[in-house]
């Protein structure tokens, strides 16, 4: 009971955080889909070097194990086309249809129902193994096919994410200067 | 000095997007999960399923719960923070945001191969097959929105 009060905050958090970014509203995702806007792709980024770091240190104090596993390319694929899809008609990523639904957006409702009825089509669809496109294959972990532990190579691409940035961040801050 | 201090419009982007990484580390810890949206629409989905009589499989637990207490904090959090929606933006219609949401979902389950794909935590976790849905994602949002720009 503890730790649901403790998600139910994490998630006031969340909201909050994904609000004040700007991330969850509307107009970003119509903006980065035109490329005028990069809100949404520097959170992302920003999100992915930290959780890089995270994973990293969670990995060397073994709390979190990153094994081989089995997957489908095929399925992979298909279901990132079908995602796509979906953020291009309805302008929001699964995590960002709750807040548009609180900020009183309704297609957001829309989308919701959408999302629900995803589920359900899926389950049922899947008793026919209609979505078993192709043989799972198993395929080694990243570091495991480069030869070293996990906890380095995502420090090493947390570090080159966290370089760009700065150097991005220096190029642009040199531009508006006139440098 | 007040150059310094006043942060610039992307490093809040770069601080809530560090931010969101760090609230993992309670879910983590308590649940051994990381944040995702998806998995919210799983359940209730699974939860009407088995209303319907679709399924029997589904027994509500402790560990199934997670996903809807963290998504009505999620509406909470931005209730507390309210911004109103604009009025002269061009939204989405009813059914575009029905289709996108079903295509949403239909793909993070498909991509998950009967779980439901982490679409924010699985890439930092450097799963192979997250590579090739983000891949596959980017390059559908990049064709379909131009080719949307164009008609």
């Amino acid at each position: 009971m503890i730790a649901l009060v403790i998600i139910f905050m994490v998630g006031i958090a969340l909201g909050a955080l994904l609000v004040n970014s700007k991330v969850a509203l509307p107009e970003k995702m119509l903006h980065q889909l035109q490329g005028q806007d990069h809100t949404i792709l520097i959170t992302f980024l920003a999100y992915i070097a930290a959780s890089l770091c995270l994973f990293s240190i969670l990995s060397y104090t073994e709390h979190l194990v990153i094994d081989a596993f089995s997957f489908n390319p095929m399925q992979a694929g298909v279901g990132g086309i079908l995602m796509g899809l979906g953020i291009v008609l309805c302008k929001a990523m699964p995590i960002s249809i709750i807040p548009k639904m609180a900020m009183g957006y309704t297609y957001a409702w829309f989308a919701c129902g959408g999302a629900i009825v995803g589920c359900m089509a899926y389950h049922l669809l899947a008793k026919y193994q209609l979505f078993q496109l192709a043989t799972n294959i198993q395929v080694p972990a990243m570091h495991s096919l480069l030869g070293i532990p996990f906890w380095l190579l995502a420090l090493i691409l947390a570090t080159a994410l966290i370089a760009y940035g700065l150097l991005r961040r220096r190029q642009a801050k040199s531009a508006s200067l006139g440098h | 000095m007040r150059q310094i201090i006043v942060a610039t419009k992307q490093d809040r982007c770069v601080l809530a997007g560090i931010l969101i990484a760090l609230l993992q580390i309670p879910t983590i810890i308590l649940l051994d999960k990381t944040i995702n949206g998806s998995t919210v629409y799983t359940v209730v989905a699974d939860i009407l399923l088995q209303w319907l009589g679709f399924s029997s499989d589904y027994s509500p637990s402790y560990h199934s719960l997670w996903p809807i207490a963290l998504a009505l904090g999620t509406a909470i959090g931005v209730l507390l923070v309210k911004k109103s929606p604009k009025a002269n933006l061009q939204l989405p219609s009813w059914w575009q945001g029905f289709v996108g949401g079903l295509l949403l979902m239909l793909g993070t389950r498909v991509a998950g191969d009967g779980s439901t794909f982490e679409e924010l935590s699985a890439l930092p976790q450097l799963q192979s097959h997250s590579i090739i849905t983000w891949l596959f994602l980017i390059l559908t949002c990049v064709l379909a929105s131009g080719h949307m720009r164009k008609t």
